[in-house]
């Protein structure tokens, strides 16, 4: 069980960083004076 | 910013649907998931990185982002069947457009910056040049290509954080937050024995 919540744990922070690579690379808000996100 | 609030609140409402719903979260199985940090790298290089971005030129941020967003365009492909990647993909070629055709940076009005920036000083942007190091280009309205794909719309002023995003950005952030409020779906067979004596989709029940 401790296991598979481990697996789980892993995998969903690879997938929300992944996600927020995605989306800071997809999208192009403008923010002046820094980086849209 | 907006584009990470939609992860945020994507991740909340998946959670709180798995919690409701009795289910566990279900993560979608992504193909060449590796391509998003390699897509990701050249634009961290020329636009989030201070000290590199502020060596990097706008030819340069230009072919950054243009290759960058072709990547990315091809791991939405492979992953077209995952939930939410129809709404990521239409955001994705709605950027792109815009961007391939107004020279390889998103364009952004004279006077959406104006009220982006109204305390800003004269001299700080100029039209036809990138907006500080951010992937903006300044192009009068006339002489933007699809200028109603540009970034035009801006955060209400009540939200301090001030902003311009596009349409591709809105479904982009929409596309987001579908994946993860899917991760939370009860998915049969994987949370639950299924009723067998109801039929399936095909029509057949197992009495």
């Amino acid at each position: 069980m401790n296991r598979f919540a481990h697996e789980i744990n892993v995998r969903l922070l690879i997938l929300i960083v992944t996600l927020s690579m995605f989306v800071l690379s997809a999208g192009a808000p403008g923010a002046y004076g820094g980086v849209g996100g | 910013m907006i584009l990470l609030t939609a992860i945020i609140l994507g991740f909340v409402a998946g959670v709180a649907r798995a919690f409701y719903t009795g289910s566990t979260l279900h993560l979608p199985e992504l193909r060449w998931m590796w391509l998003v940090p390699v897509a990701f790298l050249p634009q961290w290089l020329a636009f989030f990185f201070a000290p590199t971005r502020e060596l990097i030129g706008p030819t340069a941020a230009a072919v950054s982002l243009v290759t960058s967003q072709l990547l990315l365009l091809g791991f939405v492909w492979l992953n077209r069947h995952a939930p939410g990647f129809w709404a990521l993909g239409i955001g994705l070629v709605l950027n792109v457009t815009v961007i391939l055709l107004n020279g390889g940076l998103m364009p952004i009005s004279p006077a959406t910056v104006t009220q982006l920036a109204p305390d800003a000083p004269q001299d700080a942007w100029h039209v036809g040049e990138r907006l500080g190091t951010t992937k903006d280009i300044v192009l009068p309205v006339n002489a933007t290509r699809l200028w109603w794909l540009s970034d035009r719309f801006l955060l209400p002023r009540e939200i301090p954080y001030r902003v311009a995003f596009s349409i591709g950005d809105v479904w982009i952030a929409i596309g987001t937050f579908l994946l993860l409020w899917n991760t939370g779906e009860r998915n049969i067979g994987k949370d639950e024995e299924p009723d067998e004596s109801q039929p399936d989709a095909n029509g057949i029940a197992v009495i």
